[in-house]
Protein backbone atom coordinates (compact mmCIF):
# COMPACT_ATOMS: atom_id res chain seq x y z
CA UNK A 1 0.00 0.00 0.00
CA UNK A 2 0.81 3.59 -1.13
CA UNK A 3 0.05 6.37 0.70
CA UNK A 4 0.82 10.10 -0.44
CA UNK A 5 -0.02 12.61 2.13
CA UNK A 6 -0.39 16.55 0.98
CA UNK A 7 3.19 16.09 -0.63
CA UNK A 8 4.56 18.76 -2.44
CA UNK A 9 7.73 19.18 -4.26
CA UNK A 10 9.80 22.06 -5.74
CA UNK A 11 12.80 22.09 -7.33
CA UNK A 12 15.58 24.94 -7.67
CA UNK A 13 16.45 25.98 -11.27
CA UNK A 14 18.19 28.83 -12.20
CA UNK A 15 17.82 30.21 -8.80
CA UNK A 16 13.80 30.37 -9.18
CA UNK A 17 11.76 28.11 -7.27
CA UNK A 18 9.51 25.80 -9.30
CA UNK A 19 6.60 23.66 -7.76
CA UNK A 20 6.55 20.51 -9.59
CA UNK A 21 4.20 19.01 -7.46
CA UNK A 22 1.31 20.92 -5.37
CA UNK A 23 -0.75 19.24 -1.96
CA UNK A 24 -0.56 15.80 -3.76
CA UNK A 25 -3.01 12.91 -2.07
CA UNK A 26 -3.13 9.47 -3.10
CA UNK A 27 -3.37 6.05 -1.71
CA UNK A 28 -3.03 3.04 -4.02
CA UNK A 29 -4.18 0.23 -2.32
CA UNK A 30 -2.76 -3.42 -2.72
CA UNK A 31 -2.73 -5.78 -5.68
CA UNK A 32 -4.19 -2.50 -7.68
CA UNK A 33 -3.39 -1.80 -11.34
CA UNK A 34 -2.97 2.33 -10.88
CA UNK A 35 -2.43 4.67 -13.78
CA UNK A 36 -0.93 8.31 -13.99
CA UNK A 37 -1.57 9.92 -16.97
CA UNK A 38 -0.53 13.61 -17.95
CA UNK A 39 1.27 15.35 -20.59
CA UNK A 40 4.94 15.86 -19.70
CA UNK A 41 5.70 17.91 -17.13
CA UNK A 42 2.86 17.27 -14.72
CA UNK A 43 4.77 16.01 -12.31
CA UNK A 44 4.50 12.30 -12.74
CA UNK A 45 7.88 11.15 -13.01
CA UNK A 46 8.49 13.36 -9.55
CA UNK A 47 5.76 11.64 -8.18
CA UNK A 48 6.70 8.07 -8.98
CA UNK A 49 10.09 8.68 -7.47
CA UNK A 50 8.59 9.95 -4.47
CA UNK A 51 7.39 5.79 -3.92
CA UNK A 52 10.74 4.59 -3.85
CA UNK A 53 12.47 7.87 -2.10
CA UNK A 54 14.69 8.18 -5.45
CA UNK A 55 12.96 11.91 -4.69
CA UNK A 56 12.02 13.64 -1.41
CA UNK A 57 9.03 15.72 -1.06
CA UNK A 58 9.70 19.22 -0.09
CA UNK A 59 6.55 18.85 2.00
CA UNK A 60 4.05 16.00 2.87
CA UNK A 61 5.01 12.45 4.03
CA UNK A 62 4.92 9.14 1.58
CA UNK A 63 4.13 5.64 3.37
CA UNK A 64 5.10 2.71 1.88
CA UNK A 65 3.89 -0.95 3.40
CA UNK A 66 2.87 1.54 6.48
CA UNK A 67 6.73 3.28 6.85
CA UNK A 68 7.76 6.99 5.98
CA UNK A 69 10.25 6.41 3.25
CA UNK A 70 10.58 9.85 3.50
CA UNK A 71 12.55 9.87 6.41
CA UNK A 72 14.55 6.67 6.29
CA UNK A 73 18.17 6.68 6.43
CA UNK A 74 19.82 5.50 3.50
CA UNK A 75 20.51 1.75 4.64
CA UNK A 76 17.22 1.73 5.87
CA UNK A 77 15.89 3.12 2.60
CA UNK A 78 18.11 0.79 0.39
CA UNK A 79 16.33 -2.15 1.94
CA UNK A 80 13.30 -1.06 1.53
CA UNK A 81 13.94 -0.84 -2.15
CA UNK A 82 14.35 -4.38 -2.56
CA UNK A 83 10.48 -4.79 -2.47
CA UNK A 84 9.88 -2.13 -4.93
CA UNK A 85 10.95 -2.77 -8.36
CA UNK A 86 11.02 -0.18 -10.71
CA UNK A 87 11.70 -0.02 -14.64
CA UNK A 88 11.94 2.40 -17.01
CA UNK A 89 11.54 4.07 -20.09
CA UNK A 90 15.09 3.59 -21.62
CA UNK A 91 15.57 0.33 -19.87
CA UNK A 92 18.68 1.53 -17.67
CA UNK A 93 20.51 -1.74 -18.30
CA UNK A 94 24.18 -2.12 -17.80
CA UNK A 95 25.66 -2.18 -21.17
CA UNK A 96 28.75 -3.88 -19.90
CA UNK A 97 26.57 -7.11 -18.53
CA UNK A 98 25.34 -9.85 -19.57
CA UNK A 99 21.41 -10.58 -19.22
CA UNK A 100 22.26 -12.68 -16.34
CA UNK A 101 24.22 -10.92 -14.97
CA UNK A 102 21.98 -8.03 -15.09
CA UNK A 103 19.51 -9.70 -13.22
CA UNK A 104 22.13 -11.15 -10.58
CA UNK A 105 22.91 -7.30 -9.99
CA UNK A 106 19.76 -7.01 -8.35
CA UNK A 107 19.67 -10.46 -6.42
CA UNK A 108 23.28 -9.94 -5.06
CA UNK A 109 22.09 -6.09 -3.98
CA UNK A 110 19.75 -7.44 -2.17
CA UNK A 111 21.53 -10.18 -0.55
CA UNK A 112 19.98 -13.32 -1.82
CA UNK A 113 21.80 -16.54 -1.13
CA UNK A 114 24.34 -18.10 -3.71
CA UNK A 115 22.27 -21.26 -4.61
CA UNK A 116 19.38 -19.47 -4.40
CA UNK A 117 20.43 -16.88 -7.31
CA UNK A 118 20.59 -19.01 -10.23
CA UNK A 119 17.30 -20.43 -9.72
CA UNK A 120 15.64 -17.21 -8.93
CA UNK A 121 17.22 -15.72 -12.57
CA UNK A 122 15.76 -19.08 -14.23
CA UNK A 123 12.01 -18.16 -12.73
CA UNK A 124 12.05 -14.70 -13.53
CA UNK A 125 13.92 -15.09 -16.96
CA UNK A 126 11.03 -17.83 -17.54
CA UNK A 127 8.25 -15.22 -16.88
CA UNK A 128 9.33 -12.50 -19.07
CA UNK A 129 9.74 -15.09 -21.74
CA UNK A 130 13.58 -14.68 -22.20
CA UNK A 131 15.27 -18.09 -21.81
CA UNK A 132 17.35 -18.37 -24.59
CA UNK A 133 19.39 -14.69 -24.14
CA UNK A 134 20.68 -14.76 -21.28
CA UNK A 135 24.27 -14.65 -22.16
CA UNK A 136 23.45 -11.70 -24.24
CA UNK A 137 24.33 -8.37 -24.03
CA UNK A 138 21.61 -5.54 -24.06
CA UNK A 139 23.07 -4.32 -27.65
CA UNK A 140 22.19 -7.24 -28.77
CA UNK A 141 18.75 -7.26 -27.81
CA UNK A 142 15.77 -5.17 -29.31
CA UNK A 143 13.45 -2.41 -27.60
CA UNK A 144 11.21 -5.06 -26.38
CA UNK A 145 13.52 -7.33 -24.71
CA UNK A 146 15.47 -5.03 -23.25
CA UNK A 147 12.48 -3.66 -21.65
CA UNK A 148 11.43 -7.84 -20.55
CA UNK A 149 15.24 -8.22 -19.23
CA UNK A 150 14.52 -5.26 -16.99
CA UNK A 151 11.28 -6.22 -15.86
CA UNK A 152 12.51 -9.34 -14.94
CA UNK A 153 15.53 -7.11 -13.02
CA UNK A 154 13.17 -5.15 -11.17
CA UNK A 155 11.10 -8.38 -10.18
CA UNK A 156 13.82 -10.71 -9.10
CA UNK A 157 13.70 -9.73 -5.71
CA UNK A 158 9.97 -10.62 -5.27
CA UNK A 159 9.31 -7.06 -4.77
CA UNK A 160 5.39 -6.40 -3.00
CA UNK A 161 5.20 -2.78 -5.82
CA UNK A 162 6.15 -2.46 -9.45
CA UNK A 163 7.12 1.31 -10.23
CA UNK A 164 6.78 1.64 -14.35
CA UNK A 165 7.99 4.94 -15.33
CA UNK A 166 7.40 5.32 -18.98
CA UNK A 167 7.76 1.95 -19.83
CA UNK A 168 6.07 1.49 -23.47
CA UNK A 169 7.03 5.00 -23.92
CA UNK A 170 10.01 3.99 -26.40
CA UNK A 171 8.30 1.04 -28.08
CA UNK A 172 6.14 0.52 -31.08
CA UNK A 173 2.69 -0.17 -30.34
CA UNK A 174 2.83 -3.61 -30.97
CA UNK A 175 5.42 -4.15 -28.40
CA UNK A 176 4.32 -2.04 -25.87
CA UNK A 177 0.89 -3.88 -25.91
CA UNK A 178 3.02 -7.12 -25.34
CA UNK A 179 4.66 -5.38 -22.56
CA UNK A 180 1.40 -4.60 -21.52
CA UNK A 181 -0.44 -8.02 -21.56
CA UNK A 182 3.36 -9.16 -19.69
CA UNK A 183 2.34 -6.58 -16.58
CA UNK A 184 -1.11 -8.04 -16.74
CA UNK A 185 0.26 -11.84 -16.29
CA UNK A 186 2.89 -10.75 -13.88
CA UNK A 187 -0.17 -9.29 -11.90
CA UNK A 188 -2.33 -11.85 -12.21
CA UNK A 189 0.34 -14.18 -11.18
CA UNK A 190 1.87 -12.65 -8.13
CA UNK A 191 -0.48 -10.14 -6.92
CA UNK A 192 1.80 -7.49 -7.55
CA UNK A 193 0.83 -3.91 -6.87
CA UNK A 194 1.55 -1.95 -10.20
CA UNK A 195 1.55 1.62 -10.98
CA UNK A 196 2.01 2.74 -14.03
CA UNK A 197 2.88 6.05 -15.84
CA UNK A 198 2.50 7.10 -18.90
CA UNK A 199 1.79 9.74 -21.49
CA UNK A 200 0.15 7.57 -23.32
CA UNK A 201 -3.70 7.13 -22.12
CA UNK A 202 -4.40 4.27 -24.55
CA UNK A 203 -1.63 2.17 -22.90
CA UNK A 204 -3.06 3.02 -19.50
CA UNK A 205 -6.86 2.11 -20.39
CA UNK A 206 -5.56 -1.30 -21.44
CA UNK A 207 -3.42 -1.80 -18.47
CA UNK A 208 -4.83 0.14 -15.82
CA UNK A 209 -8.61 -0.38 -13.67
CA UNK A 210 -7.76 3.21 -11.82
CA UNK A 211 -5.96 6.12 -13.71
CA UNK A 212 -5.37 9.20 -12.11
CA UNK A 213 -4.93 11.90 -14.64
CA UNK A 214 -2.16 15.07 -13.28
CA UNK A 215 -1.79 18.31 -14.72
CA UNK A 216 0.73 20.81 -13.37
CA UNK A 217 1.77 19.08 -10.37
CA UNK A 218 -2.20 18.11 -9.27
CA UNK A 219 -3.74 15.35 -9.48
CA UNK A 220 -7.15 16.55 -11.32
CA UNK A 221 -8.88 13.72 -11.70
CA UNK A 222 -8.80 10.07 -10.17
CA UNK A 223 -11.87 7.19 -11.38
CA UNK A 224 -12.17 3.69 -12.86
CA UNK A 225 -10.80 3.29 -15.87
CA UNK A 226 -14.48 2.94 -16.99
CA UNK A 227 -16.12 5.99 -15.74
CA UNK A 228 -12.99 8.01 -16.77
CA UNK A 229 -13.71 7.28 -20.82
CA UNK A 230 -17.37 7.71 -19.80
CA UNK A 231 -17.96 10.32 -17.56
CA UNK A 232 -14.41 12.69 -18.00
CA UNK A 233 -15.10 15.66 -15.87
CA UNK A 234 -11.73 17.88 -16.29
CA UNK A 235 -11.28 19.62 -19.73
CA UNK A 236 -7.89 17.99 -20.09
CA UNK A 237 -8.93 14.81 -19.65
CA UNK A 238 -11.44 15.42 -22.34
CA UNK A 239 -8.88 16.60 -24.23
CA UNK A 240 -6.90 13.18 -23.25
CA UNK A 241 -9.62 11.06 -24.29
CA UNK A 242 -9.96 12.89 -27.28
CA UNK A 243 -7.14 12.62 -28.99
CA UNK A 244 -7.62 8.85 -29.45
CA UNK A 245 -11.68 8.99 -29.91
CA UNK A 246 -12.05 10.89 -32.78
CA UNK A 247 -9.15 12.71 -35.21
CA UNK A 248 -11.94 14.85 -37.63
CA UNK A 249 -13.01 18.17 -36.92
CA UNK A 250 -16.47 18.22 -36.18
CA UNK A 251 -19.09 20.65 -37.23
CA UNK A 252 -19.79 23.49 -35.26
CA UNK A 253 -23.96 22.99 -35.05
CA UNK A 254 -26.58 20.66 -33.57
CA UNK A 255 -23.76 18.03 -32.83
CA UNK A 256 -24.19 15.67 -29.94
CA UNK A 257 -22.01 13.23 -28.35
CA UNK A 258 -23.38 9.69 -27.43
CA UNK A 259 -21.46 7.45 -25.44
CA UNK A 260 -22.51 3.66 -25.21
CA UNK A 261 -21.36 1.62 -22.21
CA UNK A 262 -23.67 -0.16 -21.14
CA UNK A 263 -24.84 -3.76 -22.32
CA UNK A 264 -27.70 -2.43 -24.59
CA UNK A 265 -27.25 -3.87 -28.25
CA UNK A 266 -30.40 -6.03 -28.68
CA UNK A 267 -32.54 -2.64 -28.44
CA UNK A 268 -33.19 -0.58 -31.49
CA UNK A 269 -32.94 2.67 -29.35
CA UNK A 270 -31.79 5.17 -32.17
CA UNK A 271 -34.13 4.02 -34.72
CA UNK A 272 -36.44 4.03 -31.75
CA UNK A 273 -35.48 7.68 -31.10
CA UNK A 274 -35.78 8.60 -34.30
CA UNK A 275 -39.37 7.44 -34.79
CA UNK A 276 -41.17 8.24 -31.65
CA UNK A 277 -39.73 11.98 -31.35
CA UNK A 278 -39.78 12.53 -34.94
CA UNK A 279 -35.92 13.26 -35.15
CA UNK A 280 -33.80 13.53 -38.14
CA UNK A 281 -30.17 12.38 -37.39
CA UNK A 282 -26.93 12.60 -39.13
CA UNK A 283 -24.46 10.45 -38.32
CA UNK A 284 -20.83 12.06 -38.27
CA UNK A 285 -18.62 9.70 -36.65
CA UNK A 286 -18.66 6.35 -34.89
CA UNK A 287 -16.19 4.67 -33.14
CA UNK A 288 -15.52 2.16 -29.95
CA UNK A 289 -12.59 1.56 -27.99
CA UNK A 290 -11.43 -1.34 -25.99
CA UNK A 291 -11.24 -0.62 -22.12
CA UNK A 292 -9.85 -4.46 -21.40
CA UNK A 293 -13.17 -6.85 -21.28
CA UNK A 294 -15.29 -4.06 -22.21
CA UNK A 295 -16.26 -1.45 -24.82
CA UNK A 296 -17.39 1.84 -25.43
CA UNK A 297 -19.19 3.18 -28.20
CA UNK A 298 -18.60 6.66 -29.16
CA UNK A 299 -21.49 8.33 -31.70
CA UNK A 300 -21.64 11.88 -32.78
CA UNK A 301 -24.09 12.72 -34.80
CA UNK A 302 -26.20 15.75 -35.51
CA UNK A 303 -29.89 15.95 -34.34
CA UNK A 304 -32.60 17.98 -36.00
CA UNK A 305 -36.00 18.03 -35.00
CA UNK A 306 -38.60 19.80 -32.45
CA UNK A 307 -38.36 17.02 -29.49
CA UNK A 308 -34.41 17.16 -29.16
CA UNK A 309 -34.89 17.47 -25.07
CA UNK A 310 -37.42 14.75 -24.92
CA UNK A 311 -35.34 12.32 -27.10
CA UNK A 312 -32.23 13.27 -25.24
CA UNK A 313 -33.88 12.38 -21.91
CA UNK A 314 -34.93 9.09 -23.61
CA UNK A 315 -31.75 8.17 -24.63
CA UNK A 316 -30.29 8.59 -21.41
CA UNK A 317 -33.02 6.80 -19.78
CA UNK A 318 -31.41 4.13 -21.71
CA UNK A 319 -28.14 4.50 -20.09
CA UNK A 320 -26.29 6.79 -22.77
CA UNK A 321 -24.58 9.47 -21.86
CA UNK A 322 -25.46 12.43 -24.38
CA UNK A 323 -23.01 15.36 -24.15
CA UNK A 324 -24.18 18.59 -26.27
CA UNK A 325 -20.54 18.97 -28.33
CA UNK A 326 -19.22 22.36 -28.78
CA UNK B 1 81.39 1.82 -33.17
CA UNK B 2 81.73 -1.87 -32.44
CA UNK B 3 79.01 -4.28 -33.10
CA UNK B 4 79.17 -4.83 -29.67
CA UNK B 5 79.02 -1.79 -28.27
CA UNK B 6 75.87 -0.72 -30.49
CA UNK B 7 73.99 -3.21 -28.82
CA UNK B 8 74.54 -2.85 -25.95
CA UNK B 9 73.99 0.94 -26.15
CA UNK B 10 70.87 -0.18 -27.71
CA UNK B 11 69.49 -2.38 -25.16
CA UNK B 12 70.25 -0.78 -22.38
CA UNK B 13 68.14 2.25 -23.73
CA UNK B 14 65.36 0.03 -24.62
CA UNK B 15 65.11 -0.84 -21.02
CA UNK B 16 65.41 2.44 -19.69
CA UNK B 17 62.42 3.44 -22.33
CA UNK B 18 60.62 0.12 -21.03
CA UNK B 19 60.57 0.94 -17.68
CA UNK B 20 60.18 4.77 -17.80
CA UNK B 21 56.88 3.97 -19.48
CA UNK B 22 55.58 0.97 -17.75
CA UNK B 23 57.11 2.29 -14.64
CA UNK B 24 55.51 5.77 -15.08
CA UNK B 25 52.76 4.09 -16.18
CA UNK B 26 51.64 2.31 -13.23
CA UNK B 27 51.86 5.44 -11.13
CA UNK B 28 49.95 7.35 -13.68
CA UNK B 29 47.52 4.71 -13.24
CA UNK B 30 46.97 4.86 -9.63
CA UNK B 31 46.73 8.22 -9.39
CA UNK B 32 44.84 9.31 -11.95
CA UNK B 33 42.41 6.58 -11.31
CA UNK B 34 42.21 8.30 -7.97
CA UNK B 35 42.07 11.90 -8.50
CA UNK B 36 39.56 11.30 -11.50
CA UNK B 37 37.63 9.34 -9.40
CA UNK B 38 37.30 11.68 -6.87
CA UNK B 39 36.89 14.88 -9.45
CA UNK B 40 33.86 12.57 -10.74
CA UNK B 41 32.80 11.74 -6.94
CA UNK B 42 32.79 15.45 -6.03
CA UNK B 43 30.35 16.95 -8.51
CA UNK B 44 27.21 17.83 -7.78
CA UNK B 45 24.72 15.23 -8.13
CA UNK B 46 27.22 12.47 -8.31
CA UNK B 47 28.51 10.33 -5.22
CA UNK B 48 29.30 12.38 -2.55
CA UNK B 49 26.74 14.28 -0.78
CA UNK B 50 26.11 17.69 -2.15
CA UNK B 51 27.51 20.08 0.86
CA UNK B 52 29.37 23.19 0.72
CA UNK B 53 32.77 21.36 2.06
CA UNK B 54 32.42 18.94 -0.88
CA UNK B 55 32.20 21.82 -3.51
CA UNK B 56 35.48 23.33 -1.73
CA UNK B 57 37.03 20.12 -2.07
CA UNK B 58 36.08 19.33 -5.98
CA UNK B 59 36.96 22.94 -6.61
CA UNK B 60 40.68 23.10 -5.27
CA UNK B 61 41.09 19.36 -6.80
CA UNK B 62 39.64 20.45 -10.24
CA UNK B 63 42.20 24.17 -10.12
CA UNK B 64 45.43 21.89 -8.95
CA UNK B 65 45.07 19.15 -11.46
CA UNK B 66 44.26 21.54 -14.26
CA UNK B 67 47.31 24.18 -13.02
CA UNK B 68 49.69 20.57 -13.17
CA UNK B 69 47.84 19.34 -16.58
CA UNK B 70 48.66 22.56 -18.24
CA UNK B 71 52.05 23.61 -17.91
CA UNK B 72 53.70 22.48 -20.71
CA UNK B 73 55.96 19.10 -20.05
CA UNK B 74 59.54 20.71 -21.03
CA UNK B 75 58.80 23.40 -18.38
CA UNK B 76 57.53 21.35 -15.92
CA UNK B 77 60.83 19.36 -15.99
CA UNK B 78 62.86 22.46 -16.05
CA UNK B 79 60.83 23.72 -12.66
CA UNK B 80 61.52 20.50 -11.12
CA UNK B 81 65.16 19.80 -11.27
CA UNK B 82 65.95 21.08 -7.77
CA UNK B 83 62.70 19.37 -6.44
CA UNK B 84 64.25 16.17 -8.77
CA UNK B 85 67.33 16.41 -7.68
CA UNK B 86 66.58 16.28 -3.79
CA UNK B 87 64.51 12.93 -4.12
CA UNK B 88 66.24 11.39 -6.75
CA UNK B 89 69.60 12.28 -6.21
CA UNK B 90 70.68 12.49 -9.85
CA UNK B 91 69.58 14.84 -12.82
CA UNK B 92 70.08 12.74 -15.50
CA UNK B 93 69.40 9.07 -16.44
CA UNK B 94 65.75 7.58 -17.03
CA UNK B 95 64.87 7.70 -13.38
CA UNK B 96 65.74 11.54 -12.97
CA UNK B 97 62.59 12.15 -15.45
CA UNK B 98 60.54 9.79 -13.27
CA UNK B 99 59.01 12.73 -10.94
CA UNK B 100 58.57 15.17 -14.10
CA UNK B 101 56.69 12.34 -15.89
CA UNK B 102 54.48 11.46 -13.28
CA UNK B 103 53.28 14.78 -12.40
CA UNK B 104 52.71 15.78 -15.85
CA UNK B 105 50.70 12.64 -17.05
CA UNK B 106 49.19 11.80 -14.18
CA UNK B 107 46.48 15.40 -14.00
CA UNK B 108 46.08 14.28 -17.62
CA UNK B 109 44.89 10.82 -17.10
CA UNK B 110 43.01 11.91 -14.01
CA UNK B 111 40.66 14.37 -16.62
CA UNK B 112 40.45 11.12 -18.90
CA UNK B 113 39.14 9.14 -16.22
CA UNK B 114 36.63 12.00 -15.06
CA UNK B 115 35.46 12.20 -18.66
CA UNK B 116 34.61 8.60 -18.73
CA UNK B 117 32.78 7.96 -15.37
CA UNK B 118 30.63 11.12 -16.85
CA UNK B 119 30.19 9.07 -19.80
CA UNK B 120 27.90 6.84 -17.44
CA UNK B 121 24.63 7.73 -18.10
CA UNK B 122 22.86 8.79 -15.13
CA UNK B 123 19.72 6.87 -15.78
CA UNK B 124 21.51 3.80 -15.26
CA UNK B 125 22.83 4.60 -11.74
CA UNK B 126 19.39 5.28 -11.00
CA UNK B 127 18.68 1.65 -12.18
CA UNK B 128 20.91 0.51 -9.73
CA UNK B 129 19.55 3.31 -7.13
CA UNK B 130 16.12 1.78 -7.12
CA UNK B 131 17.61 -1.69 -6.28
CA UNK B 132 18.78 -0.35 -3.87
CA UNK B 133 22.63 -0.40 -4.20
CA UNK B 134 24.72 0.64 -1.55
CA UNK B 135 27.32 3.71 -2.59
CA UNK B 136 30.43 0.44 -2.48
CA UNK B 137 27.81 -1.34 -5.52
CA UNK B 138 27.19 2.33 -7.25
CA UNK B 139 31.15 3.11 -7.27
CA UNK B 140 31.66 -0.79 -8.74
CA UNK B 141 28.81 0.24 -11.33
CA UNK B 142 30.47 3.41 -12.90
CA UNK B 143 33.85 1.98 -13.08
CA UNK B 144 32.23 -1.09 -14.90
CA UNK B 145 31.05 0.79 -17.36
CA UNK B 146 33.25 3.37 -18.06
CA UNK B 147 35.77 0.32 -18.50
CA UNK B 148 36.31 0.40 -22.41
CA UNK B 149 36.34 4.35 -22.50
CA UNK B 150 39.15 3.79 -19.38
CA UNK B 151 40.97 1.31 -20.99
CA UNK B 152 41.08 4.00 -24.53
CA UNK B 153 42.14 6.82 -22.29
CA UNK B 154 44.71 4.53 -20.65
CA UNK B 155 46.18 3.93 -23.79
CA UNK B 156 46.23 7.52 -25.04
CA UNK B 157 47.72 8.38 -21.62
CA UNK B 158 50.61 5.52 -22.82
CA UNK B 159 51.51 7.13 -25.68
CA UNK B 160 51.53 10.53 -24.68
CA UNK B 161 54.15 9.14 -22.06
CA UNK B 162 56.37 8.08 -24.65
CA UNK B 163 56.09 11.51 -26.15
CA UNK B 164 56.83 13.30 -23.10
CA UNK B 165 59.50 10.92 -22.70
CA UNK B 166 61.43 12.21 -25.92
CA UNK B 167 61.19 15.28 -24.38
CA UNK B 168 63.02 14.62 -21.19
CA UNK B 169 65.41 12.83 -23.58
CA UNK B 170 66.82 16.71 -24.32
CA UNK B 171 67.95 17.57 -20.67
CA UNK B 172 69.78 13.89 -20.48
CA UNK B 173 66.94 11.34 -19.05
CA UNK B 174 67.79 7.97 -20.99
CA UNK B 175 66.20 6.10 -22.92
CA UNK B 176 65.65 5.21 -26.95
CA UNK B 177 64.92 9.15 -27.44
CA UNK B 178 68.00 9.89 -26.10
CA UNK B 179 70.07 7.65 -27.92
CA UNK B 180 68.43 8.94 -31.36
CA UNK B 181 69.26 12.58 -29.67
CA UNK B 182 72.34 12.17 -28.74
CA UNK B 183 74.09 9.73 -31.49
CA UNK B 184 72.03 11.27 -34.30
CA UNK B 185 72.87 14.56 -33.63
CA UNK B 186 76.40 14.40 -32.34
CA UNK B 187 77.59 11.10 -33.04
CA UNK B 188 76.73 10.85 -36.56
CA UNK B 189 75.16 7.13 -36.25
CA UNK B 190 72.33 7.19 -38.10
CA UNK B 191 71.86 3.57 -37.74
CA UNK B 192 71.35 3.79 -34.39
CA UNK B 193 69.23 7.16 -34.60
CA UNK B 194 66.89 5.29 -37.17
CA UNK B 195 66.88 1.91 -35.09
CA UNK B 196 65.75 3.96 -31.99
CA UNK B 197 63.08 5.95 -33.79
CA UNK B 198 61.69 3.02 -35.21
CA UNK B 199 61.14 0.97 -31.75
CA UNK B 200 59.94 4.13 -30.24
CA UNK B 201 57.44 3.82 -33.11
CA UNK B 202 57.24 0.26 -32.69
CA UNK B 203 56.57 0.30 -28.91
CA UNK B 204 53.85 3.02 -29.72
CA UNK B 205 52.02 1.10 -31.94
CA UNK B 206 52.19 -2.16 -29.84
CA UNK B 207 50.70 -0.03 -27.06
CA UNK B 208 47.84 1.34 -29.93
CA UNK B 209 46.81 -1.93 -31.01
CA UNK B 210 46.75 -3.78 -27.18
CA UNK B 211 44.62 -0.78 -26.20
CA UNK B 212 42.62 -0.87 -28.82
CA UNK B 213 42.12 -4.60 -28.99
CA UNK B 214 41.25 -4.72 -25.04
CA UNK B 215 38.95 -1.55 -25.29
CA UNK B 216 36.34 -3.69 -28.20
CA UNK B 217 37.03 -6.60 -26.48
CA UNK B 218 35.07 -4.86 -23.10
CA UNK B 219 33.03 -2.81 -25.35
CA UNK B 220 29.02 -3.66 -25.52
CA UNK B 221 27.59 -0.78 -26.03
Amino acid sequence: MIEIKNVSKSYKINKIEQDVLTDVNLLIEENEILGIVGLSGAGKSTLIRMMNGLVKPSKGQVFVNGRAIHNLRQKDLNRMRYAIGMVFQHFNLLSSMTVEDNIKLALKIANYKKEEIKDRIHEVIDLVGLNDKLKAYPKDLSGGQRQRVAIARALANKPSILLCDEATSSLDQVTASEIVKLLRKIQSKTNITIVFITHQIEVAKDLCKRIIVMDSGKIIEDSSTKDLFVRPVHPKTKQLIKSIVYDVSLPQRDVYELIYSEKNNNETIISDTVKHFDIDLNIIQAKSISIQEEYIGYLYVQLFGKQIDNAITFLKSKGIEVNRHG
Amino acid sequence: MGDHIFWDLFFEALQETLFLVFGTGLFVLVIGLIIGFFLYASEENSIMKNSLSTKVFHRVLATVNDVARSIPFIILLILLIPFTRSIMGTMLGAKAALPALIISASPFFARVVHMALKEVPRETLEAANSLGASTKTIVYIVFKEAMSSLVTGYTLTLVTLVGFMSAAAVIGAGGLAYLAYEYGKFGNNDQLMYLSIFTILFIVFIIQITGDFIARKINHN
